[in-house]
């Protein structure tokens, strides 16, 4: 495969946020397009893979090893077929050829030797005397004395192509008894100027040339036709044993580990290769396994000592009035029990947002996706933070259109965006607008190769993120300087982009009033569907 | 496929079709019946040593050129030629 | 309520028993699957409490769907370390009510403990919910307070419509954002607290007496005094 080029930013300003974060776990190399090996290393603002070249049908079809293999196929056909005819023509046309030809050096070679013997009047004479006994009527003889008088034979005057002392071989029409037919004609030079030309009536056999022409081109246009449908049927063949494969490959980069490739029984090398792909993905869906019961226990090992520790605090914060001995005691260890709990409960929500995106980027939740319309989901939002915005003395403005259909997780989708919602309104200055906005997107192509089909878009007019600090924005606990006094975790815009991955989507900063101060944040979070 | 095979009769070595000139192509004078005449005098010179079924072929011969058959007439003489003389030189 | 508490953490479970049956609640606790199993079939509980993961070969999901192949039709509420939404869904389809993630606070178990433990026993429908002189009106969707109408969000019909179906108890934020809205995350902002404050203005505009209230360190609730 080419390597994918870069996707370029809509705007200079603007920067899609790479994968990954500080430590990202297997899953998130996987997807990852490759990249050519001239390439710089992935740093800054162009990191979303860009879309696979665009390319013609035609371009497409070579890419296919199987047309490429019946390609060849056809042509190693096609061309054992001409050499086949080939060799045919010589042997049978080209014999039939040099037969006459050395009919004619022959009996030319005898005339030759009769006039020597016996003068002109003696090949004249043994002119006569062959023509008399030509009972076929093939030969064609003429005997031209220097002055250009015919001495013997049978054409009425010598040929105008064989004026020349040079000509020595010619094919060329006459006329015989009133009919047009081909002859091959012999000239050779005679002692004192005569010329002697030899020559045969070959009419009968061009015919005979002829049918043998037809009859090979009719077998190779049939043979070829052959070729074609030999190839037609090897990419098919091809294509067949290749698609469980395929499909199976695809299934499991779609996040499915429970497919297998069907095997044939055949226990040839496609079935070979298949067994090998089982084995493969029986071997990572055991790792999986271990994953997933490892997590399933840091997830149970570290919750329930925190149940414990705040099972205990909660139970102290009821009983310290009794403990203490003044009122001003009691009231100093209930806030500190307090607060221990408000910290637990801190760490709880990070743990918790880190499980989120780890359960997003293993794309283990592509089982759960299930069609539905970004846009009731996204006006339950803007009416739910629409409250907090308000709240907070700013405005939330909504652009939705009618629907915008998608494919997808709607719990983590809801997430996603209500994370960007309340990062808007927490970064938003008081009197500022939030603005929500979806639209369908015609299916351009993504980071991941597939198409994107919607876009939801969250604008603020808070201090934005610094260009060089976007890239890094989607790390976990990445907080821009800004940021730093602001309550949250650091892990907003990773479940974000974390979900945009999930969906072969991107996550998209940029200045959302280019030019302004503040510039505000604008995130466009680009998705496609199932 | 016709055109094909068109294409491919035009490529074929040594057609001669491509050799006729503008002007009217030479004539073979062999099938005249000059030449019938000719091929006559040519068997009676030999008619004597001539087998009996030559001598007919000759004689049908002469008749066919006659009366205009002039091509098989030259065939039937050349043969009768032919036979009265088994062995040419 | 006499209460099954599944729950093989020791310390989880006296801290679960002890706030429950404070609470007014009487509880028994088995520490591991079979038991629970066990105790669950041959007793008769107003509401199951069990942990997610148990050990002994049967676990919560387990537990549950063996009961609900009996017949037995007792709420469930889950409590798990398993977080991930699908664990949630899997518990509520082997046929548990409700699902408590670990760690959580006790006020957040107790509302949910009597939120299932005295749902109506759903015979005949309600059409009519009312606290003192406020009334809400399910099939015109309309609500009035001593006669007077209030107009109110759909959203905000939905959310008194809950707090009035659980009248008297208390139901947290997490509770109104998953039944009311039906997200299961956390928003991270006091969202709830502004809608529920929203709808109390509406409410009270006029009337000296306020009715929802705000329980501290729980929720809220919705009374006649």
């Amino acid at each position: 495969m080419d390597p994918s080029l870069p996707a370029v930013a809509p705007s200079g300003a603007a920067a899609a946020v790479p994968r990954g974060g500080m430590a990202p776990p297997a899953g998130d190399r996987r997807e990852r397009a490759p990249r050519g090996p001239g390439l710089p290393p992935p740093s800054g603002e162009d990191l979303a893979a860009g879309p696979p070249p665009a390319e013609g049908p035609l371009l497409h079809l070579l890419r296919s090893a199987g047309f490429r293999f019946a390609l060849l196929f056809a042509a190693l056909f096609a061309v054992s077929i001409l050499a086949f005819a080939l060799v045919l023509w010589w042997g049978t046309a080209g014999a039939l050829d040099r037969q006459t030809n050395a009919v004619l050096r022959a009996d030319a070679l005898a005339l030759e030797e009769r006039w020597r013997e016996a003068g002109a009047s003696g090949a004249a004479e043994a002119i006569e005397e062959r023509l008399a006994v030509d009972a076929e009527a093939e030969s064609i003889y003429f005997l031209r004395a220097p002055d250009g008088r015919r001495l013997a034979g049978n054409l009425d005057r010598w040929p105008p192509e064989m004026e020349d002392a040079s000509a020595v071989w010619a094919d060329l029409s006459v006329t015989h008894d009133g009919q047009r037919s081909e002859a091959r004609l012999h000239a050779i030079r005679l002692p004192g100027g005569h010329r002697l030309l030899v020559g045969r009536d070959v009419s009968d056999k061009i015919r005979l040339r002829q049918l043998l022409a037809e009859g090979l081109i009719w077998a190779a246009g049939f043979a070829l036709l052959f070729a074609l449908f030999g190839a037609w049927l090897l990419r098919r063949a091809l294509e067949t044993r290749l698609r469980p494969a395929f499909r199976t490959a695809a299934a499991i980069a779609g996040g499915d580990l429970r497919q297998r490739v069907r095997l044939t029984g055949l226990g040839d090398e496609f079935d070979r290769l298949g067994a090998t792909m089982n084995a493969m993905l029986d071997r990572i869906d055991r790792l999986m396994a271990g994953v997933k019961g490892v997590s399933d226990a840091i997830a149970h090992d570290l919750r329930t000592p925190i149940a414990r520790a705040r099972a205990k605090l909660e139970d102290a914060l009821r009983a310290a009035p009794d403990g203490a001995a003044t009122a001003e005691e009691a009231r100093a260890l209930r806030a500190a029990i307090e607060e221990g709990i408000a910290d637990l409960d801190a760490v709880t929500r990070v743990f918790q947002a880190l499980l989120r995106i780890a359960e997003a980027e293993a794309g283990a939740r592509r089982a759960a996706f299930a069609p539905l319309d970004l846009v009731p989901l996204l006006a339950d939002l803007a009416e739910f933070y629409g409250a907090a915005a308000e709240a907070a003395g700013q405005r939330l403005e909504t652009d939705l259109p009618a629907s915008v259909p998608l494919t997808g997780d709607r719990d983590l989708l809801l997430q996603a965006v209500a994370n960007l919602l309340d990062n808007a309104v927490k970064f938003g200055p008081p009197g500022g607008t939030v603005r929500l906005s979806a639209r369908a997107l015609p299916g351009e192509p993504g980071p991941a190769g597939a198409a994107l089909v919607a876009e939801v878009t969250v604008a603020d007019e808070g201090p934005g993120i610094a260009p060089a600090d976007r890239a890094r924005a989607g790390e976990r606990f990445f907080r821009a300087d800004a940021s730093r006094n602001t309550p949250g975790s650091g892990l907003g815009l990773s479940l974000v982009l974390a979900v945009a991955h999930l969906h072969r989507g991107e996550l998209v900063l940029e200045d959302a009033r280019p030019g302004a101060r503040p510039p505000g944040l604008r995130a466009r979070l680009r998705l496609a569907s199932g | 496929m016709r055109v094909l095979a068109a294409v491919l009769l035009c490529l074929a070595p040594a057609l001669p079709a491509a050799a006729a000139g503008e002007e009217a192509p030479v004539r073979v004078t062999s099938g005249t019946p000059e030449y019938c005449g000719a091929l006559a005098a040519r068997f009676a010179a030999v008619r004597r040593a001539a087998p009996p079924d030559a001598r007919a072929l000759a004689a049908e011969g002469t008749r066919l050129c006659g009366r205009g058959h002039v091509r098989t007439g030259v065939a039937k003489l050349r043969r009768a030629i032919r036979l009265a003389a088994p062995e040419p030189e | 309520m006499r209460i099954l508490l599944v729950e093989d953490d020791a310390e989880v479970a006296r801290f679960v028993r002890k706030g429950l049956q404070e609470a007014g609640h009487v509880v028994e606790h088995a520490a591991n699957g079979r038991d629970g199993l066990f105790l669950a079939a041959s007793e008769q509980f107003d509401l199951l409490v069990l942990d997610r993961m148990l050990p002994g070969g049967v676990d919560g999901v387990r537990l549950v769907e063996t009961l609900r192949a009996q017949g037995n039709r007792t709420p469930v509420l889950f409590l798990s370390a398993l977080s991930a939404v699908d664990e949630r869904v899997r518990g509520l389809k082997a046929g548990g009510d409700d699902y408590l993630v670990k760690p959580f606070a006790f006020a957040e178990l107790l509302a949910r403990v009597e939120a299932l433990g005295r749902r109506p026993a759903g015979d005949a429908p309600v059409t009519r919910l009312r606290v003192a002189d406020l009334e809400l009106d399910l099939l015109s969707r309309t609500v009035t307070r001593g006669g007077k109408r209030i107009e109110v969000q759909p959203r905000e019909f939905r959310l008194l419509e809950h707090l009035m179906r659980h009248a008297g108890q208390v139901v947290t934020r997490t509770m109104l954002l998953e039944k009311v809205w039906d997200y299961h995350f956390d928003p991270q902002t006091n969202v709830i607290d502004v809608h529920v404050s929203r709808l109390r203005q509406k409410l009270d505009k006029g009337f000296d007496k306020p009715l929802i209230h705000t329980v501290r360190n729980a929720g809220y609730m919705i009374r006649a005094d």
